[in-house]
């Protein structure tokens, strides 16, 4: 279980996260909504432990965010994904499973294979799409317990955001797998979220807040 | 899979992004190896087994350059917030990743300087430039100093990454952190020179500059500055540098791990990851630029130091360099005006510094006579008694010698400040706490006689003249030039003793009054044969013993410029123009003289420049220029001598 407690960020003057609290119970999709600069973004950092929070605990399964117990269950797919710019897929792969114990370069060249990317291809000559068809592979074959997903639709077609949402339902029935996406595609998030929260100003909303401020 | 196989991958990782880095550093030491291995010339007198030790400046030159590059792109994924989110979104604490960039680096250049210098090593037997036995030691030597001077420099250069957004202000950190500690001490010095008229130097300054300033601190650990050669390389010359390498690598390393571990990820306001840094930055260059505009202005001050200049120099300067800190930090030239609560803080701060000063600088002018244990004093208008520094090392005058001389010099500060017609005299206080002062006195003219107290004392003479410390002349051939000719004696080693103990005897009677009244007739040189530095002496005309000796070899020891058969003089008359800040001297009119009775008369005032040694207390016209063409013996031929004329 992801657990959030009072967390606080700010960026200079601005505050970003203020007080938010926010549990992700164990084999759920959790989808965060919220408009731009809502810090949907941020909390996503601060859960992978890229960012520091200003005041706050995040834990997962118990162990402090920032601990690598902690990161090693834990695959954060950022919105724009750095790679090498001579890197593959294949590359890719390599890379990941340097990393995580439990990633399958079998079920991850299946997975490229299924979306009909080159292995061998450089992710450069790839459109933003099929780059990221990459690596939402990458991430699904880490086999990690929590998967963080940052505009995990973005760049996707429609035919492609249907496998993405089929293949997750069935990590998370196959393997138990826990998914917080942050995301604007709100259709695709009621499709497949078993949970939602509403992050507006850095506060989280309850669902008549949210309702009322659209 | 375990953490260490994990760790393992991303040694692995980080090593793939820095291949271009690999690459530099082994084409590099590869370069230096085929270079070294066909060099067959060598400039004269260069020792070619400097190669092998840590003084080679190529080595040196690598060591900084790899260094700066290699920290600056140490975490290079901190450019970019995608990469960011990759590093720091992986299984690894930060610590891991510093550790894993940091021991990368290591590597990437310890490996190929370590195969590179012991390559060097095998070349330099091989062509029979060292013998195994005698250099080993400062080849291992020389690796250790290179590595720990590499990580040095790479801990600088990451912390300045660290600590700054973009690369201008990176680079702009990394010049201070390089150059800032040696500008601060030399302006405190020159502020303490300002403030106190006694003040000379600080051996304490004068070490931390030596420690704090990084080149200097690598310069020390690898003999660099003095080219030492790679067999005479002593460890215990440079062990207390090398001890304070490791512990500022140390001391610097866990300063970029906490650093790198509580930075945050993203970007922040301002042009420093932490707002503390900028207000280092910001006091650390008022600071500077403050001491240097207070004691700059100082030239326009009359009869000594002026507070009221320095006043200005706050009150006006402090504004307009915290305008222009606002801008360089902020990169923005609106903000010129703004931050107007550190302005009076900068203000305040700046007097704070400029009281403190005044404080260390406003001492006595010289130490209780209980608490000296020893004096040392120069007087470096008499420059035929050779270099201050080593007169004052060399120098004791201690028990009962010691009150005489401290009473003079009470008297000499009694005159108080500099005149137009004063001397400048520096002391050396051996205190009995073993550290020693320093002071600068200047010495009146019409007092300059009493110097002959002074001077007469065999612990001075002992100090200034080299030629007294001399106990054999066995390993030195002996020249002798009376600033016309210059020849080697062909003296066997009894004959360079007994020349030895007559110019000793002569310089132990000579008295002031004759350095001031009269121009030497010539000089000896003592040229070391065993590489143990030169020594050189002048003959004065009450030299009796050594004019005799050098007669009895037959050399015409009292020969001057009119015994020369001159053929003509050409007179070169020179006119100084002085301001405040400049003089500037040029050629006014130029004479040929042919007549014989003229020449003749002139000739007999005349001496060789090169003989003219003590200028300031036996004054020649330094405004004409003689030069003296003379017949010489081979022939239809003539030589030309450069000459002065006694005022």
């Amino acid at each position: 279980m992801i657990e959030i407690r009072d967390i606080s960020k700010r960026f200079g003057k601005f505050v970003c996260l203020d007080h938010v609290s926010l549990e992700v119970p164990d084999g759920t999709i959790y989808g965060l909504v919220g408009e731009n600069g809502a810090g949907k973004s941020t909390l996503l950092r601060l859960i992978a432990g890229v960012y520091r929070a200003d005041a706050g605990e995040i834990r997962i399964d118990g162990k402090r965010a920032c601990t690598v117990t902690a990161k090693r269950e834990v695959f954060y797919m950022p919105d724009r994904q750095y790679y090498d710019r001579n890197a593959t897929p294949l590359t890719v792969g390599n890379f990941y499973r340097n990393f995580y114990e439990g990633f399958s370069m079998e079920d991850y060249r299946g997975l490229l294979e299924m979306f009909g990317l080159d292995e061998n291809a450089l992710l450069d000559s790839f459109s933003k799409g099929m780059r990221k068809q990459a690596f939402i592979a990458a991430a699904i074959c880490t086999n990690t317990r929590y998967l963080l997903c940052d505009e995990v639709f973005d760049g996707l077609d429609p035919q492609i955001r249907r496998i993405v949402n089929e293949l997750l339902l069935s990590a998370v029935e196959g393997r138990k797998l826990t998914i917080l996406i942050v995301s604007h595609y709100l259709e695709e998030l009621d499709r497949i979220c078993g949970m939602k929260g509403y992050l507006h100003r850095g506060r989280i909303l309850t669902q008549e807040e949210w309702n009322r401020l659209l | 899979m375990n953490g260490l196989r994990r760790f393992t991958g991303l040694l692995k990782e980080d090593l793939k992004s820095k291949m271009g880095m690999i690459a530099a550093v082994w084409y590099s030491m590869g370069m230096f190896c085929l270079v070294f291995s066909m060099k067959t010339t060598f400039p004269t007198g260069e020792v070619r087994s400097l190669y092998v030790g840590p003084a080679n400046t190529s080595f040196f030159a690598a060591m900084v350059l790899f260094g700066i590059l290699m920290g600056a792109g140490a975490f290079r994924f901190l450019r970019s917030e995608p990469a960011t989110d990759l590093y720091f979104g992986l299984p690894f604490t930060r610590r891991q990743l510093f550790v894993a960039g940091w021991i990368n680096n290591l590597f990437i250049f310890a490996v190929p300087l370590i195969l590179c210098r012991l390559c060097f090593f095998r070349i330099s037997l091989a062509m029979g430039y060292s013998r195994y036995e005698e250099s080993v030691f400062s080849v291992w030597m020389g690796c250790l100093v290179s590595v720990l001077g590499f990580l040095f420099v790479l801990g600088l250069s990451m912390t300045a990454y660290l600590l700054a957004q973009n690369d201008g202000y990176r680079i702009g950190l990394f010049v201070l952190f390089l150059a800032g500690p040696g500008v601060g001490l030399r302006l405190s010095e020159r502020m303490l020179e300002e403030i106190s008229p006694s003040f000379y130097r600080s051996e304490l300054l004068e070490r931390l500059e030596v420690y704090l300033s990084p080149l200097s601190l690598l310069s020390g650990a690898s003999g660099v500055q003095d080219y030492a050669d790679g067999v005479y390389w002593l460890l215990e010359e440079h062990l207390p540098y090398i001890m304070v390498l490791a512990g500022a690598v140390f001391v610097l390393t866990a300063i970029n791990l906490v650093i790198f571990c509580i930075r945050p990820a993203e970007r922040t306001n301002g042009m420093f990851t932490f707002r503390f840094v900028e207000w280092v930055v910001r006091y650390g260059c008022l600071i500077l630029a403050g001491l240097w505009l207070a004691s700059g202005l100082q030239v326009f001050a009359v009869g000594g130091f002026s507070g009221a200049l320095c006043g200005i120099a706050v009150l006006f300067g402090v504004p307009v360099l915290h305008g222009l800190l606002n801008m360089i930090l902020a990169f923005d030239a609106r903000k010129f005006v703004s931050a107007k609560w550190h302005l009076l803080a900068e203000i305040g701060v700046m007097f704070l510094v400029l009281a403190l000063f005044s404080t260390l600088g406003g001492g006595g002018q010289m130490p209780d006579r209980e608490e000296i244990r020893s004096i040392a004093v120069t007087l470096p208008a008499l420059a035929s008694g050779g270099d201050s520094e080593t007169a004052l090392e060399q120098m004791r005058i201690e028990g009962d010698a010691l009150p005489g001389v401290y009473e003079w010099i009470e008297f000499i500060c009694e005159a108080r400040g500099r005149e137009k017609d004063s001397y400048e005299l520096l002391v050396k206080y051996e205190l009995e706490g073993g550290q020693s002062k320093y002071c600068r006195y200047w010495l009146p003219g019409y007092a300059l006689d009493t110097f002959e107290e002074i001077f007469a004392r065999k612990e001075y003479k002992l100090g200034i003249y080299a030629a007294l410390r001399m106990d054999s002349a066995k390993y030195y051939e002996v020249r002798w030039t009376n600033g016309t000719e210059q020849y080697t004696l062909d003296l066997d080693g009894q004959e360079r003793q007994a020349l030895l103990a007559a110019y000793q005897e002569d310089l132990e009677e000579l008295s002031f009054a004759q350095i001031r009244l009269r121009t030497p007739l010539g000089r000896l040189d003592f040229v070391s044969t065993k590489n143990q530095g030169d020594i050189s002496g002048y003959i004065y005309p009450g030299f009796s013993r050594t004019l005799r000796t050098l007669a009895h070899y037959d050399i015409a020891a009292r020969k001057q410029i009119e015994d020369y058969e001159i053929v003509r003089i050409v007179v070169d008359r020179y006119l100084m123009k002085e301001g405040l800040l400049y003089h500037v001297r040029y050629l006014a009119d130029q004479q040929t003289i042919t007549a014989p009775r003229k020449i003749g008369e002139l000739a007999e005032e005349l001496y060789a420049e090169e003989l003219c040694v003590d200028q300031q207390l036996h004054q020649k016209d330094q405004n004409t220029e003689y030069t003296v063409y003379y017949r010489d013996s081979a022939g239809r031929t003539v030589n030309s001598v450069k000459c002065l004329k006694g005022l």
